[in-house]
């Protein structure tokens, strides 16, 4: 086996690994992320609320 | 290019002193707890008060359709700070008693209770006091500008609340109770799980805005023989058949309270009065000196 074709096989093996992690990535993003993304929603709404009563208690009280 | 100048400055001048009149009128009275002018007691009928600065129209209505009586009172004022609150206690400390205490404390021509703020979380103003200043997304609230317009704020969003002071408004009385039940002169759809009651058939007191300086206090009597009350939904519906452009729930269940001329305008009889925190009211702006001659 020529050095090449070790390189070759390992650019195989490495493409295959990526297709494999690709496809888990994919079903993870499928059935995980949006439960993930609506409690990322509701804390992004509450840091939203948050700032808006932050600028709210400055609009009202001053600084 | 002369006249438009002239044009432009004499509009100017006008929209000035249009201002000026609007923050200083002869009938404004101070944004403060301070009562309103005593009521001349000529201007009463049995249904009704009528000076140069307030008109209230009375009206008891039974709806059989709901089981219910209802009171109204229609309301003109001249000026914006005769849409008043009082609560027992001062700035820094509040308590509950005898709404009846507050009507002939603040010379009210016409009150209904309030929120029962001492047991509510929100952005809580009276006559432009701050009493509290929290998050309530669990109720709507209700703001009072310095022009006497409602600004219903639902889920007490902080964000509509920045946009209504950057707006230039203040705030001068603000409820935390709700919901809205009447928006733009629509009824809205009230969810089931709203905080307080909302499938109950149970009395409501409800505050509503009909046009600029023109208001509505409804108490849906309830928990009677005669009257079983509203859930909220019916009250919403209700409401805004009464064409109102906003309408808001106060306190209601035992709470729930209409007094007119010094007296109990609802089923209250001396002695029944739950003790509550506060009332929204109207009165006079009318110097009794004027007719006291």
């Amino acid at each position: 086996m020529t050095k090449r074709d070790r390189l070759k096989a390992v650019a195989g093996v490495l493409m295959i690994m990526g297709a494999l992690a690709l496809t888990a990535f994919t079903q993870v993003s499928v059935r995980l992320l949006p439960e993930k993304r609506s409690e990322y929603t509701a804390r992004s709404e509450a840091q939203a609320a948050d700032a808006n009563m932050a600028e709210l208690l400055t609009l009202l009280n001053g600084n | 290019m002369k006249r438009m100048i002239s044009l432009w400055l004499a509009l100017l001048i006008c929209g000035g002193l249009g201002t000026a009149l609007a923050e200083g009128g002869p009938y404004d009275l101070p944004i403060s707890m301070t009562p309103g002018y005593e009521p001349n007691p000529a201007c009463y009928t049995d249904m009704g008060y009528e000076d140069e600065s307030l008109s209230v129209r009375m009206e008891k209505v039974r709806l059989e359709e709901y089981g219910c009586t209802v009171d109204l009172a229609w309301i003109k004022v001249k000026s914006p700070t005769q849409l008043r609150t009082a609560f027992h206690g001062n700035a820094k400390e509040q308590y509950e008693s005898e709404p009846g205490a507050l009507v002939r404390a603040y010379q009210a021509v016409v009150a209904v209770n309030g929120d029962m703020f001492t047991r509510r979380h929100g952005m809580i103003y009276r006559m432009g006091i701050a009493l509290e200043q929290s998050q309530s997304p669990d109720k709507d609230s209700l703001f009072i500008d310095e022009n006497g317009d409602f600004h219903p704020i639902l889920d007490s969003d902080p964000a509509e609340m920045v946009a209504f002071l950057k707006a230039g408004h203040r705030i001068v009385n603000s409820f935390s109770f709700g919901p809205v039940f009447v928006m733009n002169g629509e009824a809205r759809t009230i969810r089931d799980d709203y905080w307080f009651e909302a499938l109950a058939r149970a009395p409501r007191t409800i505050i509503a805005q009909v046009d600029t300086l023109s208001y509505l206090f409804v108490e849906i009597e309830g928990r009677s023989q005669k009257s079983r009350g509203m859930t909220m939904q019916q009250a919403a519906d209700y409401m805004a058949t009464l064409g109102v452009q906003t309408a808001y729930n106060l306190d209601g269940g035992n709470s729930s309270i209409m007094f007119f001329h010094r007296k109990y305008f609802d089923e209250h009889y001396e002695g029944s009065e739950r003790k509550t925190s506060d009332i929204v009211y109207v009165c006079s702006a009318v110097d009794p000196a004027t007719w006291k001659k």
